[in-house]
């Protein structure tokens, strides 16, 4: 077993309040360690994303009817989200692209050592990926057109099976995905942490959690167990439980947003992609707003275009616009916060800014989470019926909605003010960690920067909710 | 269609055979007719040569007739692309060009075999049509037509296209051709650790 010779063990970290050598989670680390674990979950969600490309590429073209796009767009998507809070990146152990690397790779793999550009630009690779999903999604229309999403689907498995062909373990997940930029940061911010004790890592010779044994393979994401210190790219897949001879493996429950508070090693691609999601979040749903044709005409005057012959270049403008106004923000917000420290100089100003990012990213969970809440209660009714209908006709009278929008509105509301609240909290524990001597001063523009993405948050929230009644 | 008294018409790249038609007041005798009756309201008359079946992606004609006092109206004629290019009521309340269907508001009687799309949404009254639609539950669209306010609405069934069979033979050449280079590649590989 070749291990990187950045692999060395790590330093031990209690920044979720959770003692390194504590015990964890008794019963989740036996659902890990067990042989059936993660294949059932995996044979689960192989077999709905069959159905769903079946659906999608062969079923009803009313999206509302068809149950691929309403099983995809109104229940999926809206849970992911979800799903990193609560339970760290488990979908991407059970996640069927995953399932399809390991098997191609078992069948014809060539296992070829991950390019350098992926490993060197890997968070970044995935951050322009994630904006370009996000451009095609509105100028295609993908996630309202039933083919369309078929294609995406049938591109995307093209390249998994690129990346399980010919590259080792599940590169593809760990570099490329373009989910994985958002699946970290929520991660971070999720209520599980894996870790190892490395009290017991010192004495274990095989390193079983890298290379494999007979047990299971080795960590298919290029993880070193007792160099973990961050839930941002562990899958939770369990092989590192099954591999561990010294048993050093927890798996522990912590606080949300506890991982934040005090990052000890901040990245700038995090930051980044933070500032990304919250301001894709509110171009999703500003987009729905009646907001938008004058948002979209003024930039068409401004660019000396038709704004709807040009719409592709508008929307890039716009996205690119909605993309970067909370990296502005946050640059600006890192310049005062600096300026009344007294400790204005370029590195530190760089180094607020990178450190700060991490408190908005709680707010774009809660504004995803919020946005992803309205189709779910709105729009995921018809899935049962959408499933039985594609051996029948679908039924006369199958409401859409679980809820009116009177009822979803405060729901919403609630999570942004949970999301909020993290923000803030993380934002000040950021701020005494950075600025120990003058903590208050270095953290009022960042708070007055989160209550401005909250109070844009609130805007498209409740516009939308009003326009459609 | 003449020049003093047709409204109408949307042409987004050729006809389905089979059209039908529906007026205000008499959406339920239209081919589609287990669907809401077409609303009766207004000063104008509505009426709508619709196929009685759409196809996505296939081209179709869709004619709307507005006629008050029994006359057709002048000076209006509106144009309207036929083919619901999107499935949701989210999209059918986007009123951008890359959402699908547009509206433009009218221009003069004159015939208009073809018309160039103007954005959709725009406020209703003499020569400005809105065109709006819903999915019901029935494997159906509604279809609306609005004219100041007169208002017609029309179910049509919606057929689903196939997938592109260019682009099904696409992805299955590249599977095989990536999945057969990564086993030659293995093999070469494995067999020069053996040498």
């Amino acid at each position: 077993m070749n291990l990187p010779s950045t692999q060395r063990l790590g330093t031990g970290s209690t920044e979720s309040g959770v003692p390194r050598d504590g015990r964890g989670s008794e019963w989740v680390k036996a659902m890990l360690g067990s042989r059936f674990y993660p294949a059932v979950f995996q044979w689960i969600t192989t077999a709905a994303f069959l159905v769903i490309v079946v659906s999608v590429l062969f079923g009803s073209d009313n999206s509302g009817q068809n149950f691929g796009m309403a099983g995809t767009w109104t229940v999926w998507w809206p849970l992911l989200p979800l799903s990193f809070l609560l339970a760290g990146r488990f979908w991407c152990a059970i996640c069927p692209f995953a399932w399809l690397t390991d098997r191609v790779q078992q069948a014809v793999g060539a296992r070829l050592s991950v390019p350098r550009v992926l490993r060197r630009h890997g968070p970044w690779v995935i951050a322009v990926l994630f904006i370009l999903i996000t451009y095609v999604d509105e100028t295609w229309r993908l996630s309202v057109d039933v083919h369309k999403t078929g294609y995406l689907l049938l591109a995307l498995l093209v390249v998994v099976i690129f990346f399980g062909a010919f590259f080792e373990r599940r590169t593809f997940c760990r570099y490329v995905c373009f989910i994985g930029g958002f699946a970290a940061n929520y991660s971070r911010a999720g209520m599980v942490e894996l870790r190892a004790g490395l009290d017991r890592c010192r004495e274990c010779r095989t390193q079983g959690c890298y290379g494999g044994t007979e047990r299971a393979p080795g960590c298919p994401v290029f993880l070193f167990a007792p160099n973990v210190e961050d839930s941002a790219t562990c899958h939770l897949c369990g092989n590192c439980v099954k591999n561990c001879l010294p048993d050093a493996i927890r798996i522990s429950f912590r606080r949300p947003t506890a991982e934040l508070w005090d990052i000890r090693q901040p990245r700038l691609p995090d930051t980044v992609l933070a500032g990304i999601v919250m301001g894709v979040v509110l171009i999703e749903q500003v987009v729905l707003l009646r907001l938008w044709i004058p948002l979209v005409e003024a930039t068409g005057q401004l660019l000396h275009v038709d704004p709807y012959v040009w719409y592709p270049l508008v929307y890039g403008v716009l996205l690119a616009a909605f993309a970067a106004a909370p990296l502005a923000g946050l640059a600006l917000a890192g310049l005062l916060s600096q300026v009344l420290s007294g400790k204005l100089d370029r590195a530190e100003v760089l180094q607020n800014f990178v450190t700060f990012g991490y408190a908005i990213i709680p707010l774009a969970l809660a504004g995803h989470v919020a946005h992803g809440v309205y189709h779910l209660l709105t729009g995921s009714r018809t899935v049962p019926v959408a499933f039985l209908a594609m051996v029948g006709r679908f039924p006369s009278g199958v409401q859409a909605a679980w809820l009116p929008n009177s009822a979803v509105f405060p729901i919403e509301m609630a999570v942004l003010a949970f999301g909020a609240a993290g923000s803030l909290y993380v934002g000040y524990r950021l701020a005494r960690r950075h600025a120990p001597r003058s903590p208050w001063a270095a953290y009022l523009p960042h708070a007055f920067l989160l209550l401005a993405l909250l109070a844009a948050n609130v805007y498209v929230v409740s516009t939308l909710l009003h326009e459609k009644g | 269609m003449t020049g003093t008294g047709a409204i109408a018409a949307a042409l987004l790249a050729g006809i389905l055979a089979g059209g039908a038609s529906a007026s205000d007041g008499q959406g339920a005798g239209a081919p589609n007719s287990s669907g809401p009756p077409a609303a009766a309201t207004g000063a104008y008359q509505l009426t709508a040569e619709i196929p009685a079946t759409i196809r996505r992606g296939a081209v179709v004609t869709l004619i709307l007739h507005v006629r008050k006092g029994g006359r057709p109206v002048d000076r209006t004629a509106a144009c309207m692309a036929a083919v619901p290019l999107f499935m949701s009521v989210e999209d059918a309340l986007d009123p951008t060009p890359a959402g699908g269907i547009d509206l433009g508001p009218g221009g003069d009687s004159a015939v208009q075999p073809a018309c160039t799309m103007a954005i959709a949404g725009v406020p209703s009254g003499p020569g400005t049509y809105a065109f709006t639609w819903e999915p019901d539950t029935s494997g159906r669209v509604n279809l609306a037509f609005t004219a100041a306010d007169s208002t017609l609405t029309v179910p049509i069934d919606v057929e689903g296209a196939p997938p592109s069979s260019a682009i099904l033979t696409l992805f299955v050449v590249l599977v095989v051709l990536i999945l057969s280079t990564a086993a030659w590649m293995r093999r070469r590989r494995s067999a020069g650790a053996v040498s």
